[in-house]
């Protein structure tokens, strides 16, 4: 990818605290209109490296450009055309919805009347129009989440930074403040997204980065992801009673990982290979095994984070 | 800087704390110092002794004595030292005296000569400042009756004139007020101008959570405002200023209700009171935004130290105010070096002395605080590093 093309350019960022280094030689870009994901476990140097890009803190080694140009703490023009939607709600507390969405789109926006239609949209685009004059205390929690995005997005950010949005909200508002990222991308925003949620990163991300002790481990698309991974599908048939002597010829096929009989249904996973579903059933039909529901599922994004990230805990000491 | 503003004034007008401790607080002090105080005046004011008169033949003749008692003793009148009480006889007086319903009585002689009369009830009962009084305005009339009493002997026709004969009667009483300030002395005073101190002191928590609400690592509200598109200065002056209006507009209204509703006396200067409340509410606020980039610095810490600062401005009491001013006598320097001591100072001054020079000592010592404060806060402003974020 052209670097002057690019929206975000990191060249060999390097961000240490003391001894550790939590972002280690990061290096990415991300084009203009794209759905950034930003994936990785906690303590893998996600927030690290947006708060760099966002000159929240300084850095060891490296640069960032942000349209093309260097960013720095004093870029005014340039956080003019940023949005960040941060992880834990930041309103005033004191202040209406719509004074909260409207304090923050005049450290943008200094004209009052475009300012005025801009909260308009602002408040349109999150649906909270009922709640405009309700203070942030009188919000549920997905109204909270939809306020936060509002006061991100106000003042029509061309790169918008989500820093997990999503976070303990209910499936309706999931799926409201998933659409509405979709539609601001599909006005032309460019956005960086961060979540612990596969499916929603697979649903809108179309580039994903993973991220693990300060480095990037993978980078590509949902599917580019799904194929560096050795994890193939998961198979999934009825069989009822099976043998063991059977249940070991499953197991010794060469794309066979696992293979369990649970409650009269096999699980059978599969290394990437191509006829992974024929093989099992053809080892059941040998075995003169009548079946009923055969299930195939390709490998989940959450798949290719586990294999590659691993799956001891981070959070332990 | 407008949007700052605008943000720190709507979010501290609605916000609990400072409306408790800038507004509610002192109107609510000044309603129990008006309950504790309200017999607090009489205490400190000279109250007029009942005179008794034996108003016999004697006292009739007297010439110009009648005129002289009726002064000093009209209720209308300014000069009014005393109540008066009239006997028939000079027993009856005395009686009256050793029940003591009466401070002295008076009595004349054939001589035309008035004599005051104190008995040791009387005295025991109400001291002898009342009487000192009385017997001057008696001195002050034999003088007058005397020198009257000279001129008609030796030239008669200097009295043919009604006009002669009023210049000596018409300054029967010549007691004068003196005041030694400004402003007649308010014993509660003090107190109040202690609480506005106090208040403003408390006021500081204003702008501690204006300016923690800015800094990036106090929290996420600080670091999504930190990535505004316009310099930190700004903001931060904008919210300054925010918490400052508020500051002054709740110390206005206190002030406004100390003086409309417990009466007490600022003086005449009105614009002193205004640049009074406006520099110890920019101090205040000043100190609030140095304690807001003290990530450790709680809003009970800033109570608890504007309680023990208000220690030394008198306002907890006798014991206090003796305290406060044992230290401006011995260590002048200790007691001006407190912030909330000049603010009551301020004050003060305004009410009592003659010069603005010790009002605008105290601003000018406010203003430097601030100006301290303020350069102090910046410089760790400026220190703040977010690399805990």
């Amino acid at each position: 990818m052209a670097s002057n093309k690019a929206v975000v350019r990191i060249r060999n960022l390097v961000k240490r605290y003391g001894e550790l280094v939590a972002v280690d030689h990061l290096s990415l870009d991300i084009a203009p209109g794209e759905v950034f994901g930003l994936l990785g476990p906690n303590g893998s140097g996600k927030t690290t490296t947006i708060n760099c890009i966002l000159q929240l803190l300084s850095y060891d080694h490296g640069e960032i450009e942000l349209f093309g140009q260097p960013m720095r703490p004093t870029s005014y023009q340039l956080k003019r055309r940023i949005g960040v939607v941060p992880q834990e709600v930041a309103v005033f507390d004191e202040l209406t919805a719509r004074e909260n969405v409207d304090s923050f789109c005049a450290l943008y926006v200094s004209d009052r009347t475009r300012r005025r239609e801009l909260v308009d949209a602002a408040i349109d685009f999150v649906g909270l129009q009922k709640f405009e004059d309700f203070r942030p205390k009188k919000l549920s929690g997905g109204l909270l989440r939809r306020l936060n995005i509002a006061c991100g997005i106000a003042h029509r950010p061309e790169l918008i930074i989500m820093d997990e949005p999503t976070v303990a909200v209910d499936p309706q508002s999931r799926e409201s403040i998933l659409s509405g990222i979709e539609r601001l991308n599909a006005e032309g925003a460019t956005v960086i997204y961060t979540s612990h949620y596969m499916e929603e990163v697979e649903r809108l991300c179309s580039r994903i980065m993973i991220m693990d002790h300060g480095r990037s481990v993978a980078s590509g698309t949902a599917d580019e992801l799904k194929g560096m991974i050795g994890t193939g599908e998961k198979v999934s048939v009825e069989v009822g009673e099976m043998d063991e002597a059977t249940l070991e010829r499953v197991r010794s096929l060469p794309h066979v990982r696992t293979a369990e009989l649970d409650a009269g249904m096999l699980h059978v996973q599969c290394t990437s290979g191509a006829h992974n579903l024929a093989d099992v059933l053809g080892v059941l039909a040998e075995a003169g095994l009548s079946y009923g529901r055969v299930l195939s599922e390709p490998p989940t994004l959450n798949d290719v984070f586990l294999e590659i990230t691993g799956r001891a805990l981070r959070d332990e000491a | 800087m407008l949007a700052s503003l605008r943000a720190s004034v709507l979010s501290l007008a609605r916000d609990k704390a400072l409306l408790v401790w800038a507004l509610a607080f002192p109107i609510i002090m000044t309603l129990i110092f008006m309950g504790m105080f309200s017999g607090i005046q009489d205490a400190y004011t000279t109250v007029g002794s009942t005179l008794g008169v034996v108003r016999d033949k004697n006292y009739s003749a007297a010439m110009g004595l009648d005129e002289t008692i009726q002064a000093i003793s009209d209720p209308a009148s300014s000069d009014r030292i005393c109540d008066v009480a009239y006997y028939e006889s000079a027993a009856d007086a005395e009686a009256a005296a050793n029940a003591a319903e009466v401070d002295a009585y008076l009595t004349v002689d054939a001589g035309g000569a008035p004599q005051l009369h104190v008995t040791n009830a009387s005295l025991s009962e109400n001291g002898t400042l009342p009487t000192s009084v009385l017997a001057e305005v008696l001195d002050t009339y034999q003088h007058t009756r005397a020198a009257v009493e000279k001129v008609a002997a030796t030239r008669p026709e200097l009295l043919a004139t009604g006009e002669a004969i009023g210049a000596f009667t018409e300054s029967a009483v010549q007691t004068v007020r003196l005041t030694a300030t400004k402003n007649p002395p308010s014993p509660d005073a003090r107190y109040y101008y202690a609480l506005l101190a106090m208040a403003a002191g408390m006021g500081a928590t204003a702008a501690m959570e204006s300016v923690r609400r800015l800094l990036p690592t106090a929290g996420p509200l600080g670091a999504r405002q930190s990535l505004a598109a316009v310099p930190r200065w700004r903001m931060l002056v904008g919210a300054l200023l925010g918490a400052w209006l508020c500051e002054f507009a709740c110390l206005l209204v206190a002030v406004l209700f100390m003086r409309g509703v417990a009466g007490v006396s600022f003086g005449s200067d009105t614009h002193g009171v205004v640049v009074a409340l406006a520099a110890s509410s920019l101090m205040a606020c000043a100190a609030g935004a140095l304690c807001g980039t003290a990530p450790r610095m709680e809003t009970g810490m800033i109570s608890g130290i504007t309680c023990l600062l208000s220690l030394f401005t008198g306002l907890y009491g006798t014991s206090s105010q003796q305290l406060a001013d044992a230290i401006e006598a011995t260590a002048p320097a200790l007691a001006h070096a407190n912030p909330l001591w000049q603010t009551t100072n301020c004050f003060y001054a305004l009410l009592y002395y003659d010069t603005p020079d010790a009002f605008l000592e105290s601003v000018a010592a406010l203003l430097i605080m601030a100006l301290a404060f303020l350069a102090l806060a910046s410089f760790r402003m400026r220190r703040t590093s977010y690399d805990h974020l």
